[in-house]
């Protein structure tokens, strides 16, 4: 058998154990774990922006944090669940707040990067002037930045807040059903405070711009990345044994309540689009009226000018 | 130092549903020793490890490791103390190596030579992911872990269940090894296995629902507890006869048979001055003991013991 893998790769170096570089192994722990997933949307992500330039859209951006919100997030703070290693996690050194912290960060970090690295990216059309180096044109247009403002910021705080939701429900989470449920909890969640922040924004600009759905969604990812670190601190270890997966009552009580979110959310959002459309057709049906009366404005001075009898040139006088 | 490695003091914990795991426990581990818990299953030998390591939170009374409660006790006393519990799940997709590597990097004296060693001994593929051990492999990668960490104090929840013999037999060497390592160790495991715990332990202590119904060295356990059958001239026990100290006793016909904890042999001299009886004395050995103190319907354990 061979013993010598037994020893770390890096015994010659002297192990650092200060909370800093016990929080940083943690970290490097869990993105060992979670490794797969993130480097598969951080492929796509590159490939959908930056080789082929197709998506130049913050909703590309968005899609992205969401997939990361619904395949990556749960498993990494719910992994104690899923395994049932809660006990031995809870017996390590750290404690429990070092490992909340490890569980949650990378996650944050990949939507932080996907969102901000993303919407740079858009915003200054940075593949379309890359590859104008080695081409002369290019499949798309940029999208506009100005008028779509609230788009960046979704890109960057939506999928953070939903992060948010998801790792502090997994992580408090006693049973697998509800880490299973807890990224669509999250996403549900969010969503809905992002459109009822759009929602309080429609009357005020008469047009989303995210300007209280932006710092709502702030708010709900620090309060309740926070609030989940205190439950986390006060969470009774569930044995390898209380951890059997399966939908139990609360489980269900769960699904009903994401099921309500969902149809809040999607409520949310016909309304939205609604009163969106309405608005553009009211536009739009302004805009025709003009165009018709200065058409007939024009087509009425037209008149005028063919009835009124052009008065006969005059012959230039010679003045002098 | 007179402070004790481990020390519980009235200790309750009860689960949804009404279930009282714990009732009120007093356990003193002094510094250095071995101390088995024996009990029935579902005495509260788990839940009272919970609760001293940490992991859930106990309903009344106090739980201290070291002097500290676990819940909240700084990572320099964390890294102190390890744990293997019951039923015992390990990162799956992690092999033994990679394990130890991480954990090298979180506890500050940790020892990979001794991981090593153990890994060869006990015949563990180092590389392997644990997921695709057997069950008996992972509970031994789990002790690996344990020992490698040079805890203090060592917490073992059934340690050798699922272990095979061979493997059973090296884990009580391995914690006489442990304990004669340096330095003050000390051992709190549970079992229900009375030939480990007569190997190793120096103190005993017998929980039954809740409660720690006798504490005390093995050797006293051992030498001090009998049986003691009293046999009358007449047809039957005489009644409303009680043997003083018996902590159990039935009557059959002439024959009243007592559990009794000698302190010293004028007790069983008073019991042979008794008229018209002839009395006989056996010793006990701790698994009989244990039988003949906890073999009995629930309803019929007395509150006072």
């Amino acid at each position: 058998m061979n013993t010598a893998s037994m020893s770390p790769p890096r015994s010659a170096l002297p192990a650092s154990f200060t909370e800093r570089a016990i929080l940083c192994n943690l970290i490097r722990q869990e993105w060992y774990l979670s490794r797969g997933p993130v480097v598969l949307l951080a492929m796509i992500w590159l490939i959908g922006l930056w080789i082929l330039v197709i998506f130049d859209h913050p909703a590309y951006l968005i899609a992205i944090g969401l997939c990361h919100v619904i395949l990556v997030s749960p498993s990494q703070a719910g992994r104690d669940i899923i395994d049932g290693t809660e006990e031995f996690s809870f017996t390590l050194p750290p404690g429990r707040s070092p490992i909340y912290l490890a569980r949650c960060a990378p996650g944050l970090a990949f939507l932080l990067v996907n969102g901000l690295l993303g919407s740079l990216t858009i915003a200054y059309s940075l593949p379309q002037r890359l590859w104008s180096l080695c081409f002369s044109g290019g499949l798309t247009d940029p999208f506009a930045p100005v008028s779509a403002i609230h788009w960046y910021g979704m890109a960057v705080l939506l999928p953070c807040a939903a992060h948010a939701v998801t790792v502090a429900l997994a992580a408090n989470a006693r049973s697998r059903a509800v880490v299973n449920y807890s990224g669509m909890l999250g996403i549900a969640a969010a969503g809905s405070l992002m459109v009822f922040g759009f929602f309080l924004e429609d009357p005020l600009w008469q047009k989303p711009n995210g300007f209280i759905a932006g710092p709502m969604l702030f708010a709900m990812t620090v309060l309740v990345l926070r609030g989940g670190q205190h439950f986390y601190c006060g969470k009774e270890a569930t044995g390898s044994g209380g951890a059997v997966g399966g939908v139990r009552r609360a489980g269900v009580l769960w699904f009903i309540a994401m099921l309500m979110g969902l149809l809040v959310c999607l409520a949310a959002f016909f309304w939205l689009w609604r009163s969106v459309a309405v608005r553009s057709s009211a536009e739009m049906e302004r805009t025709l009226i003009r165009q018709e009366n200065s058409v007939r404005q024009l087509q009425l001075r037209q008149q005028q000018i063919h009835s009124v009898p052009t008065p006969p040139v005059q012959p230039e006088r010679d003045n002098h | 130092m007179n402070e004790p490695a481990i020390a519980a003091t009235d200790l309750a914990k009860s689960f949804r549903g009404g279930v009282i795991a714990v009732n009120g426990l007093d356990l003193t581990v002094p510094r250095g020793s071995v101390y088995g818990l024996i009990g029935r299953n579902g005495a509260g030998k788990t839940t009272t490890l919970r609760m001293l390591m940490g992991l859930l939170r106990p309903q009344r009374g106090e739980a201290r490791v070291l002097g500290h409660d676990l819940w909240n006790a700084p990572r320099g006393i964390r890294q102190r103390v390890a744990y293997v519990s019951q039923e015992q799940q390990l990162p799956p997709m992690k092999s033994t190596a990679q394990l130890c590597h991480d954990l090298s990097r979180l506890h500050e004296r940790w020892d990979s030579a001794l991981a090593g060693k153990l890994a060869a001994r006990f015949g563990i593929r180092a590389d392997a992911p644990l997921a695709t051990l057997s069950g008996g492999d992972q509970r031994k990668v789990a002790v690996l872990l344990a020992f490698a960490a040079r805890p203090d104090v060592l917490v073992l929840d059934e340690p050798a269940a699922g272990l095979d013999p061979i493997a059973r037999r090296q884990l009580m060497e391995e914690i006489v090894d442990f304990l004669g390592d340096g330095g003050e160790r000390t051992v709190l495991f549970s079992t229900h296995i009375i030939e480990d715990l007569e190997r190793v332990a120096e103190h005993v202590g017998i929980m039954d629902r809740g409660r720690m119904v006798m504490a005390g060295r093995l050797e006293e356990l051992q030498t001090g507890m009998r049986r003691v059958q009293i046999i009358f001239n007449g047809a039957a026990v005489p009644e409303g006869f009680r043997v003083p100290g018996a902590l159990r006793s039935h009557a059959e016909g002439p024959v009243l048979t007592a559990v009794l904890r000698i302190g010293s042999e004028a007790q069983l001299d008073a019991l042979r001055a008794t008229p018209d009886t002839r009395v006989a004395d056996f010793p006990l050995g701790l698994q009989d003991f244990f039988i003949e103190l906890l073999d009995r319907p629930l309803a019929e354990t007395s509150p006072s013991i």
